[in-house]
């Protein structure tokens, strides 16, 4: 819980431009990440970082200062990540229905990183990708490190122990599906 | 044999949450036991992955980029006038090197062996663009009017 996020939002409701940029400096990496993770696209992940402060921004007066801001903000960029793979669905049945190709997106884009490394971020992304949606979010949550059980279980809008579960289940079917990619037996 | 084995322990043996006691079990039985030693190893493998992901510096100028233009849409930031290469590509919502493609059509100037652009200069030369682009769609649907027969 971070009262000082809740001044922040009070300073910028008052008109304190300084205080929102305070905000952005504070939060921009975990929102870019998490919308990078979910989607798996990082151009989009750009986008949805600029549509979910200005949705801050423009949302501020309905934000309930106590003490929940990061859960808050994740909780919109989560809406705005999910709208975003919808569309991408439907863009697929279209380009499917209609015989037009669609490239997937990469997974990340970091040319100069070493390619082992990378492949092997690649592999635990797509292994992530086919985790159950709740599994996934969850340890998407779990792989952020920055927000508590109690955060995650506002964001996702279940209890808390639900989350535990979600995290547990996750871990151990990502590494199963690691262990299957390897050619090993789970 | 199958391995008896609760998964859920493999986790809290590596999450450090066993007593001393229960982790000395698990140690032994992990001696014994190929298929758990396989997934402690995928788990110690997959939470490394995990931990990398969550932990990825994002682009800062792509970062940089969105909070000018929130804070320009919010109004709590005003536009510069002189522009760096990073900016004018922004500006232009080019990629720097397709920038750096047609940066000898650009109204740049050189300061301290740097190159700028005046941001009212670039405007401007995208109004001309704007005339010129018009002008060709213009010729080239006169000419096809022209190849049409009546």
């Amino acid at each position: 819980m971070s009262t000082e996020d809740d001044n922040l939002v009070r300073r910028y409701r008052e008109g304190d431009g300084d205080a929102f940029a305070a905000l952005f400096a504070r939060y921009h990496r975990l929102v870019f990440n998490y919308a990078r993770l979910t989607i798996r696209d990082a151009s989009a992940a750009e986008d949805l970082l600029q549509e979910t402060f200005l949705a801050v921004a423009n949302g501020a007066e309905r934000y309930e200062p106590r003490g929940h801001f990061r859960a808050w903000l994740l909780g919109i960029c989560r809406h705005r990540c999910l709208d975003w793979l919808e569309r991408r669905k439907r863009r697929e049945r279209i380009a499917t229905e209609t015989g037009f190709l669609v490239l997937e997106a990469p997974a990340l884009d970091s040319p100069r990183q070493d390619l082992q490394r990378r492949e092997r971020l690649d592999l635990t992304l797509t292994a992530l990708a086919k985790l159950p949606d709740t599994q996934r979010e969850a340890v998407t949550f779990y792989a952020l490190k920055e927000l508590s059980y109690a955060e995650i279980a506002e964001v996702l809008g279940c209890p808390i122990n639900t989350v535990k579960t979600l995290i547990r289940r996750g871990r151990l079917r990502l590494a199963e599906l690691l262990a299957e990619a390897d050619g090993v037996p789970s | 044999m199958t391995c008896t084995q609760d998964p859920n322990s493999l986790l809290d043996y590596l999450d450090g949450e066993l007593s001393a006691a229960a982790a000395a079990a698990v140690t032994s039985h992990l001696a014994g036991c190929p298929s758990c030693r396989r997934l402690l190893a995928s788990l110690k493998d997959s939470e490394r992955s995990l931990a990398e992901l969550g932990n990825e510096t994002a682009p800062v100028d792509a970062l940089m980029r969105v909070q000018r233009r929130v804070c320009l849409d919010l109004g709590i930031a005003k536009e510069r006038e002189i522009l760096t290469l990073e900016d004018a590509a922004d500006f232009l919502r080019l990629e720097a090197d397709e920038l750096a493609e047609v940066l000898d059509d650009l109204p740049w100037f050189e300061l301290a062996g740097r190159i700028r652009f005046r941001r009212q200069a670039l405007l401007d030369w995208v109004r001309k663009r704007e005339q010129e682009c018009a002008r060709e769609r213009l010729s080239r649907n006169l000419q096809r009017e022209l190849r049409t027969p009546a």
